[in-house]
C-alpha cells in the first residue's frame, strides 16, 4: 500500500524523515520501504485490517511515537428534503450485509476533480476519474472504508435491494467485463437489474458520468468471508474488495458516508438530502477483554511495568475500563474488531509496541528426555554417506513428473497420484519411482558434454492405495553412466557387477546380510542383466527401450531401493566376534561349468557340504571357459588337519561333479 | 703354503671385486669359501703340518677366510644398492599424471545446509520428527488456526490432489501430528520437502523447510529469541547481528520475523539485502493458544514457541546462488562444487 507522506502529515503531526518512518513501522510489524518522492510502501499482512488506510498508518505512528493524531472535522450541510423521500433500501440478507447506509446528493455537477485531489490519488497510485468517484476513492485510501456512488436516476423505482444473485445472473461491470454470478454472490440491485457486486465492483448500468445529476452514495459493512468467497470465484481483486475481505470498521461506515457526502456536495456544488439510510439491526456490541497482567510475563518472559502497559494500550486506542491489581478490563476500538479478540492478541500488541529488540535473550531448558533421532532419518543419512563414498553424486529433483515421463520409463500411469491444479502438464503427477527424474537429470548432463553420470536421489515416492491417503514411501534411486574413475587412463565403465557391488556394499555397511539377488523380469531392466532383491529393490541395466526413449546411447545401470523396507532389516547394535585363534587353509578347484549353472548354486552346495569347516568360498580366477573357486577351511576350535581338509574337500568335489555336473579341469 | 694363501687371496679379491650380480657373488662364495673350496682343503691339511708351523699357518688361513668374508659382505651391500638404484630408476614415472581411483561423490548443497541446521538444533536438545508430504487440509491449515475462507489461507498457494488432500505447503503440520500423539515437554525439529504453486528465480514449486517447536510449562518469548539467535550465529557466524520484527502467522502469537545481518555486506546495504542490511531468514512466534486447543493441550498450563525456515534460501545465501532452479537442475558441474 502506497502512503504519501504529505497525506500522512494531514492526519498526524510528527517529525521524522521517510527512512525513520519506514524503520519505525517495520520494527512494529508493518514492513515498510521508503520509496522516492516521499512515498512509503507498506506491506499490510492479512491480520491488520485496521492498517489498510493512511489513517491506520497514522494511528500506528502515533502508537509507536506518542505523536498525536489530528482531530477530524466534518462540515456537512443538509437540505430540507429528506433522504427517504428519494430512495428506499431493502436488505434481504442481513448476515451478508449487516449494515447498509446511504445518502443522496442532488443537483451535482460532475466534472474533473480539483488538482489537490487528483494529486493525492495519483501519489497513492490511483487514477482520477471524476469529482464523485474520486471522493469515494480518497476516503477509501484515507480511512479504509470503500463507498460506491450510483447515478440515482438510473436506479429503477428508486429502490435499492441488497440480495443474493440469481443463478447465472449477469452483470456488465465498470472494468468492461461481464461477470456471471451465482446465489453465493451478494449484489446491490434495483427491481430490474444488478447495480453492483456488493463490495467488489460497480455495474456499468448505474455508473456516475457527465450526465449524472443526482447521486446515491453507498457506505456499507459486508460479511468478509462472503466477499472472500466471491473474490475467489470471480478471480477479481479491487481496492474496495481487499478492505471488505480483511474487515472494515463498523463505525467508519458512517463517518465515511458523512465525509463523502460533504465533500461531494462541496466539489460538485450539490445539496445533501436530510438524514441517512441505516439498515443496522443493532449497535455494534462492545468487545471487552480481560487481560491478566501475570499472563504478559508468562508469555513474554519479562514483567513490563504497569505504567508502560497502560501507555501502550492507550496509544493503540484501547480503553481500560477497569484497572484491577491483577486484571485489566479492556475495551477494543471498533477498527480492531477484526484482529483483537483474545488476551493473547493484546499481549502481542504490548510486545510489538514495547519493541521485540528490548527483550533479553534466555535459553530454554531442554534437559528433558527426548525420544532421540528419527530412525528413518538416520538410515537416510547413513545411506547418503555410503553412496557419496561409493562415488555417487546426490541430486534433488522435483517430486512432480508428467505423463510423458511415466510413459518414457514404461511406468503405468494408473498408479500415479494426480495433482488437480498443476502448474503445467509436465508437473502434474507425483512420482512413483525415482528413476525417471534421474534419467532426466542424466539427459541434462549428457547434453552438456558431462560424460560420466553417477547420481542418486533419496526422496518420497507416492502411489495410489485403497486407503484414503496415498501410500507414501522413502525411496532410493541411483543411475550410473560411463566411468567411475578419476582418471580417463583408468579404463572400464560401469556394468552389472559394478552396480551389484555398490548395492552389496550398501547392505554390508548397514549390517544387512543374506540378501539374495535373483534374476528378474521387469519393465525397467534389460532381461538377463538385472536382478531383484525380494521386497527391497531392483538393480541392473536400464532397459534399452527406455534408454531409446530418452535418447541415451550409452549403457546405463541403476538401482532402486525401498528405504522403508530396508530400514526394517538394518541390524541393531553391533557385537564383536572374536578373531580366529587357529590358522586356516585353502583349496582351489578349477572346473568347467555347464550353461545355466549360477555361481550362487555352486556356493550354496559348497557351504552346505562344507558345514562349519568352510569359512568362505568364492570364484577367484577365470581361464578360457573354466572358472577356479577357492575354498577356505578353518576349524575354530583347533588347528585343522590335512586329513580333515582333504576328506571334506573331496566330498565337495564329488558332489559338484555328480549333482551340478561340473567337469574338473 | 704361504704362497698359496697369498695367491688365493689375490685371485679371490679380484673375482669378488669384479662380480656384477648377487648371484655371481654367491657363486664366488661357494667357490672360495664352500666345503669343496681350496681354502677348506687348506684348513683340513693343517693337520698334516708340523706342530711348529701349525699355529702360524692356522691364523693365516683364518685371516684369509675373514678377509674374503668381509669382501663378500661389502661387495653384497654395493651390489644390493646398485640393483635397488636400477629398480628405482626403472620405476620412475610422471608424477603429474591424474590420480587413480574412484571419484568420491558429492552431497547436494541442500543436504549440506539441512544437515548443518539439524545438527545445531540436535546439539541444543531437539529431536527429529517427520510427517507425510501429502497432507489433509486439517493438518496443513485448520489445525494450525488457518480457517478456510480466511484471507490468511491465501498466504500459501496450494497444490491439491485426490480426496481433498493437498501437498503440504509447509512443515508445520508435523507440529500438530506430534502434539496430538505426545505430551510436553517437547523439543522437535521437522525437516522436509514442501510444495507451493509458485515458480521464478527465487521460488520453486518444490522446496525444503526446517520446522521446529518447543513446548513446556514455562517457555517464553525470550527463550525463542535466545534459541533462534544462537542457531543463526552458529549458522552464519557468531559476529552476526540478529533482529526480531513483529509479523503475522496464524499459528503463532506473538509472531516474529527473524533477520540476520546481510552475509554479503555485513549490514552496510547491498543488492542482496535490498539496501536494508538485513536478510529475512526465519518465521517464528509463540504457539497460538488455538493450536494448543486443537491438540488438546491446556494453554493455561503450557507455552511454547515454533519456527520455520526455508533451507533453499539459506543455501542460496550461504553459497551465493542467484537462481533457485540451479538446486533442482542437478547439473553435475554445479553439484561437484560442493
Amino acid at each position: 500500500m502506497k502512503v504519501p507522506i504529505d497525506w500522512l502529515k494531514e492526519l498526524i503531526t510528527f517529525r521524522a524523515g521517510p527512512d525513520q518512518l519506514a524503520d519505525w513501522l517495520s520494527m512494529a510489524g508493518l514492513e515498510t520501504v521508503a520509496l522516492e518522492d516521499d512515498i512509503l510502501d507498506v506491506d499490510v499482512l492479512p491480520n491488520r485490517a485496521d492498517a489498510w488506510s493512511i489513517r491506520g498508518i497514522a494511528r500506528e505512528v502515533s502508537a509507536i511515537t506518542k505523536f498525536k493524531l489530528k482531530p477530524v472535522k466534518i462540515h456537512l450541510k443538509e437540505s430540507r428534503k429528506k433522504v427517504n423521500e428519494d430512495i428506499k433500501v431493502e436488505v434481504r440478507n442481513r448476515d451478508l450485509c449487516p449494515r447498509y447506509m446511504a445518502r443522496v446528493i442532488r443537483n451535482v455537477k460532475v466534472g474533473e476533480s480539483p488538482q489537490w485531489l487528483k494529486q493525492k490519488l495519483l501519489q497513492a497510485g490511483m487514477r482520477p476519474i471524476n469529482n464523485i468517484v474520486d471522493v469515494t476513492n480518497c476516503l477509501l485510501l484515507e480511512i479504509g472504508q470503500p463507498m460506491h456512488a450510483f447515478d440515482a436516476n438510473l436506479i429503477a423505482d428508486k429502490n435499492i435491494i441488497v440480495r443474493q444473485a440469481n443463478p447465472e445472473e449477469k452483470m456488465a461491470a465498470l472494468d468492461g467485463k461481464e461477470y456471471i454470478l451465482d446465489t453465493d454472490t451478494l449484489v446491490i440491485s434495483d427491481p430490474e437489474k444488478v447495480l453492483a457486486i456488493a463490495g467488489v465492483i460497480g455495474g456499468a448500468s448505474s455508473e456516475v458520468g457527465p450526465a449524472t445529476k443526482n447521486v446515491v452514495l453507498e457506505s456499507a459493512y459486508f460479511n468478509s468471508i462472503a466477499i472472500h468467497k466471491t473474490l475467489k470465484r470471480l478471480k477479481i481483486r479491487t481496492e474496495s474488495s481487499i478492505r471488505f475481505e480483511y474487515g472494515v470498521d463498523w463505525n467508519g461506515v458512517e463517518e465515511a458516508l458523512d465525509r463523502g457526502a460533504a465533500l461531494i456536495a462541496q466539489l460538485g456544488r450539490g445539496e445533501v438530502l436530510k438524514g441517512k439510510i441505516d439498515t443496522k439491526a443493532k449497535e455494534l456490541p462492545p468487545r471487552i477483554i480481560e487481560l491478566r497482567l501475570a499472563q504478559i510475563g508468562r508469555i513474554l518472559g519479562v514483567d513490563i511495568p504497569v505504567g508502560e502497559i497502560v501507555s501502550i494500550l492507550g496509544r493503540l486506542g484501547f480503553d481500560i475500563i477497569q484497572k484491577g491489581k491483577e486484571t485489566f478490563k479492556i475495551s477494543v476500538p471498533s477498527y480492531r474488531y477484526a484482529d483483537i479478540e483474545r488476551e493473547i492478541d493484546l499481549i502481542e500488541e504490548i510486545a510489538r509496541i514495547h519493541g521485540y529488540g528490548r527483550f533479553e535473550m534466555t535459553m530454554p531448558n531442554t534437559a528433558f528426555f527426548g525420544k532421540g533421532l528419527d530412525p528413518q532419518d538416520q538410515i537416510n543419512i547413513k545411506v547418503r554417506e555410503i553412496l557419496v563414498g561409493a562415488g555417487l553424486n546426490e541430486v534433488n529433483s522435483y517430486s512432480m513428473l508428467g505423463p510423458k515421463d511415466f510413459e518414457a520409463a514404461g511406468i503405468p500411469l494408473g498408479s500415479a497420484v494426480e495433482i488437480s491444479n498443476p502448474m503445467n502438464v509436465g508437473e502434474s503427477l507425483m512420482r512413483s519411482h525415482i528413476l525417471p527424474g534421474l534419467l532426466k537429470t542424466a539427459v541434462h548432463n549428457l547434453n552438456r558434454q558431462v560424460e560420466n553420470v553417477f547420481i542418486f536421489e533419496i526422496g518420497k515416492v507416492s502411489l495410489h492405495s485403497s486407503e484414503e491417503a496415498p501410500l507414501e514411501k522413502w525411496a532410493l534411486g541411483a543411475l550410473m553412466i560411463g566411468s567411475p574413475f578419476m582418471s580417463a587412463l583408468d579404463k572400464g565403465v560401469v556394468d552389472y557387477l559394478y552396480t551389484k557391488g555398490i548395492v552389496e556394499d550398501l547392505f554390508n555397511s548397514l549390517g544387512i546380510s543374506g540378501q539374495k539377488f535373483t534374476e528378474t523380469v521387469n519393465f525397467l531392466v534389460q532381461p538377463g542383466k538385472g536382478a531383484a532383491v525380494e521386497g527391497i529393490g531392483l538393480l541392473g541395466a536400464v532397459h534399452p527401450e527406455i534408454l531409446r526413449g530418452y535418447d541415451i546411447s550409452q549403457p546405463a545401470y541403476f538401482f532402486e531401493i525401498d528405504l522403508d523396507a530396508l530400514a526394517k532389516l538394518v541390524a541393531g547394535p553391533k557385537k564383536y566376534v572374536p578373531l580366529p585363534k587357529y590358522p586356516s587353509t585353502s583349496r582351489d578347484i578349477s572346473m568347467f561349468i555347464p550353461a545355466n549353472l549360477e555361481n550362487g548354486m555352486i556356493i550354496d552346495l559348497i557351504k552346505k557340504l562344507g558345514g562349519e569347516l568352510v569359512e568362505a568360498a568364492y570364484p577367484f580366477d577365470k581361464y578360457k571357459d573354466s572358472i577356479a573357486y577357492r575354498i577356505i577351511y578353518r576349524n575354530r576350535e583347533t588347528t585343522i588337519t590335512e586329513l580333515e581338509v582333504n576328506e571334506r574337500h573331496s566330498q565337495i568335489v564329488e558332489a559338484l561333479v555328480s549333482k551340478l555336473k561340473v567337469r574338473i579341469r | 703354503m704361504e704362497n698359496k694363501i697369498d695367491q688365493l687371496k689375490e685371485e679371490a679379491l679380484k673375482v669378488i671385486a669384479q662380480a656384477q650380480t648377487i648371484s655371481s657373488l654367491d657363486e664366488s662364495r661357494v667357490h672360495y669359501l664352500g666345503k669343496k673350496s681350496s681354502m677348506m682343503e687348506m684348513l683340513r691339511s693343517l693337520g698334516t703340518a708340523s706342530a711348529e708351523d701349525r699355529p702360524r699357518l692356522g691364523s693365516l688361513v683364518n685371516e684369509l677366510k675373514e678377509t674374503l668374508e668381509q669382501a663378500l659382505r661389502d661387495k653384497k651391500v654395493i651390489l644390493l644398492q646398485t640393483e635397488q638404484n636400477k629398480k628405482i630408476v626403472a620405476e620412475a614415472l610422471d608424477v603429474s599424471l591424474p590420480g587413480k581411483g574412484i571419484k568420491r561423490g558429492h552431497y547436494h548443497p541442500l543436504t549440506i545446509v539441512m544437515e548443518e541446521a539439524k545438527q545445531i538444533f540436535v546439539r541444543m536438545g531437539f529431536e527429529i520428527a517427520q510427517g507425510p508430504e501429502i497432507e489433509t487440509e486439517y493438518y496443513n491449515f485448520d489445525g494450525l488456526n488457518i480457517p478456510s475462507h480466511h484471507p490468511s489461507r491465501d498466504m500459501w498457494a496450494t497444490f491439491f490432489v485426490e480426496n481433498n488432500l493437498l501437498l503440504r505447503t509447509h512443515t508445520s503440520p508435523v507440529q500438530i501430528r506430534v502434539m496430538e500423539k505426545r505430551k510436553p515437554p517437547l523439543a522437535i525439529i521437522a525437516p522436509g520437502r514442501v510444495y507451493r504453486r509458485d515458480s521464478d528465480a527465487t521460488h520453486s514449486p518444490v522446496f525444503h523447510q526446517l520446522e521446529g517447536f518447543l513446548v513446556n510449562s514455562n517457555v517464553t518469548f525470550r527463550d525463542l529469541k535466545g534459541t533462534l539467535t544462537e542457531f543463526l550465529r552458529q549458522m552464519f557466524g557468531k559476529e552476526k547481528n540478529v533482529r526480531f520484527r513483529p509479523s503475522f502467522f496464524p499459528f503463532t502469537e506473538p509472531s516474529a520475523e527473524v533477520d540476520v545481518e546481510c552475509v554479503m555486506c555485513s549490514g552496510k546495504g547491498c543488492r542482496l539485502c535490498k539496501e536494508t542490511g538485513w536478510l529475512e531468514i526465519l518465521g517464528s512466534g509463540m504457539i497460538d493458544p488455538n493450536v494448543f486447543k486443537a491438540v488438546g493441550y491446556d494453554p493455561e498450563k503450557y507455552t511454547g514457541f515454533a519456527f520455520g525456515m526455508g533451507i533453499d534460501r539459506i543455501a542460496m545465501l550461504k553459497y551465493g546462488i542467484d537462481d533457485i532452479r540451479l538446486l533442482y537442475e542437478n547439473d553435475l558441474r554445479f553439484l561437484e562444487q560442493f
